[in-house]
């Protein structure tokens, strides 16, 4: 469409340049003509007119001159007016204008040549300008002889007659020049008719041809424009599907946007939380710590006290080895009353008192026996409780151990505990930063939707336009 | 025991080395056999030992445990165990041995453990009961009661002039 569009204006433009061409050609013409006519007309008629000016200027002159002459005597010396023009000017003048009227002669002379009686002029115009140097002369001469008079009265008839043998020919140049300036008017005038009919011809053909293809165009811009019309529809129904998608996508990017919020929040307080239990935890492993520390030193105590009673049970078999040594010492003390008795008994009535001494010995004896018996068994029940204590310290030492292990174990439990809260902590920071991508991109699709909304409004608003525009044209 | 000795005092000046005299108290040595009490009179006893280390005598009879060497003096050790048949009882180092010489030489009685030597009062001297066996009967002199406790009274003469011993005596020993 565009190329026959393109095609179509390229033609008119073409057309409106040959107009133009056959306008200036024309025109040119009408010019040429009419500087032809003005050129070959005109010149003759000037030069004929300048010619007569001078020649009418050098009539007066020599008119005036002879007048004066005869009115005021012979003045000349003071007055050099007369030669100055004779010389410089009118002369000039005349000689100039018969000079050009040879040149227009070259150049017309197949024309005019017959018609125009230009040597004759020349010839006579020779003669009258001789006729008047020839008075000059005799005037300067007459000048110079002082106050003579000349027969200026002959001279004057030469004059007179040469100036009417001339008078003539210049009336019939100028008739013939004034002839040939209407003729080459009349032709100029027929070649600008001619001209401006072949402007009018060709104007209405490239009008006509122009219409046409104005028509054309325009039926194929017609059927552009109904397709665009559809299209420009077809695009604001588009664009307005686009522009709720959009509004929709701008709800759902905000609600996603809230929920990014929400999670972040969330991530946050997870964070604080699991700071919360690393500190507990780092309490209780601290705590665990001491704890183990205690056992350590109730584990230590427990030796030491167990280590004592040992010493005890020791000391107190000591004391029983001793107290066996004073059981043996009593039994043997006891044998010996025993013995005394016997000897007492032996010795009669002299050894009855010695029998008293040895049954006091002997009772001591077997209080000392008692005693001892009784030392023993109470280093047995002190041996006895001994072992109970060691055996319960020795539970205490395995409960200490085992409440060391659990411990230990809570500590290395504490220290898991800590090293996933930290894990946690570094895992909802990762979550925070993600979240905030998100919200970034959110904010982003936001701003795009947004973007987008504006663009399909605009674009609605350049459909709306489009269709107003296409409607006006149709 | 004050009660006794009041006793003693009263008896002091009766003669007691003479035992066929009338004297109302004896002093007796107790000592334990078997579990059971016994008593002999402390004039039969020369002293009292801790049991020494035995040798044993060959082909000698079951009541002869062996014999000891006492400050140089051998002499055989009897088990009167075997007279009651009884079994030995008590802690091996409360076994003591009584030297006795009322048969002209020393021996050595083998019992388990000696209590006291008391001194008792004659007339509380039971007679022997008539269910102990015949030879047990001639080897005591009767039965005392001492509290909760009753004492036989051994007759160390007789048991040591038994048939068994004196034939061993006058062969071995």
């Amino acid at each position: 469409m565009k190329k026959k569009v393109l095609i179509g204006f390229i033609f008119i433009l073409l057309m409106v340049l040959v107009l133009g061409i056959v306008s200036l050609v024309s025109i040119n013409h009408i010019n040429e003509s009419w500087d032809d006519a003005q050129k070959e007309g005109s010149a003759l008629v000037d030069f004929s007119q300048d010619f007569a000016l001078a020649f009418q200027h050098c009539r007066t002159d020599e008119k005036d001159f002879i007048l004066r002459h005869e009115a005021k005597g012979f003045k000349f010396s003071k007055d050099k007016y007369i030669e100055d023009r004779f010389k410089s000017r009118d002369v000039k003048e005349a000689r100039k204008a018969l000079q050009e009227l040879k040149n227009i002669k070259v150049i017309i002379e197949e024309e005019y040549l017959e018609r125009l009686k230009i040597e004759k002029l020349e010839e006579l115009f020779n003669i009258y300008v001789s006729q008047v140097l020839a008075m000059v002369d005799g005037l300067e001469k007459s000048l110079e002889n002082e106050h003579e008079d000349g027969s200026l009265g002959n001279k004057d008839s030469n004059f007179a007659q040469t100036a009417a043998l001339i008078k003539p020919i210049v009336k019939e140049i100028l008739e013939v020049g004034h002839e040939d300036y209407k003729h080459h008017v009349a032709e100029a005038h027929a070649i600008e008719d001619s001209a401006t009919s072949t402007i009018y011809i060709s104007l209405f053909v490239v009008m006509l041809l122009g219409a046409f293809v104005v028509f054309y165009i325009l039926g194929v811009i017609s059927r552009a424009i109904k397709t665009l019309t559809g299209v420009v529809q077809r695009v604001t129904s588009a664009s307005t599907e686009i522009l709720a998608a959009s509004q929709q996508q701008t709800s759902g990017a905000r609600e996603q946007s809230s929920a990014v919020a929400e999670t972040t929040s969330s991530a946050k307080e997870l964070s604080a939380t699991s700071e919360q239990v690393g500190d507990s935890i780092r309490r209780v492993s601290e705590a665990a710590g001491h704890a183990l520390a205690g056992m350590a030193k109730i584990k230590d105590s427990i030796g030491k006290t167990s280590e004592m009673i040992a010493s005890l049970g020791e000391k107190s078999q000591k004391i029983g080895k001793i107290t066996s040594l004073i059981d043996d010492v009593a039994d043997q003390t006891n044998l010996l009353a025993v013995n005394a008795s016997i000897e007492a008994a032996r010795a009669g009535e002299q050894g009855r008192g010695f029998t008293v001494v040895a049954d006091e010995i002997r009772k001591l004896s077997d209080s000392t026996a008692k005693s001892t018996t009784d030392i023993t068994s109470l280093i047995e029940i002190i041996q006895h409780e001994m072992t109970n204590s060691i055996m319960s310290m020795e539970g205490s030492l395995r409960s200490v151990d085992d409440e060391a292990k659990l411990a230990q174990q809570t500590a290395e439990r504490s220290k898991e505990i800590a090293m996933s809260a930290n894990q946690q902590i570094s895992g909802s920071k990762q979550i925070s930063e993600a979240m905030g991508n998100i919200d970034e991109a959110m904010k982003q699709i936001v701003a795009g939707a947004q973007q987008t909304q504006q663009a399909v409004k605009d674009l609605s608003a350049l459909g709306e336009e489009l269709n107003k525009l296409s409607k006006e044209l149709e | 025991m004050e009660s006794d000795e009041k006793i003693i005092i009263e008896v002091d000046d009766q003669d007691l080395l003479n035992q066929d005299d009338k004297k109302h108290t004896i002093r007796v040595l107790t000592f334990c056999l078997g579990g059971e009490n016994y008593c002999i009179d402390i004039n039969h006893a020369k002293e009292v030992v801790r049991l020494p280390e035995i040798t044993k005598v060959p082909n000698a009879p079951a009541f002869i445990v062996g014999i000891i060497n006492l400050r140089g003096e051998v002499l055989s050790v009897l088990d009167i165990h075997y007279f009651f048949g009884l079994e030995k009882k008590g802690k091996p180092q409360d076994a003591r041995l009584i030297v006795t010489d009322v048969v002209g030489e020393s021996l050595g009685i083998m019992v388990d453990r000696i209590k006291d030597a008391i001194d008792i009062d004659q007339l509380s001297i039971q007679p022997p009961l008539a269910t102990l066996k015949g030879n047990l009967s001639a080897y005591t002199k009767g039965q005392i009661q001492l509290g909760d406790e009753i004492y036989i009274l051994l007759d160390i003469y007789n048991i040591l002039n038994c048939d068994e011993i004196k034939n061993l005596r006058k062969g071995n020993i």
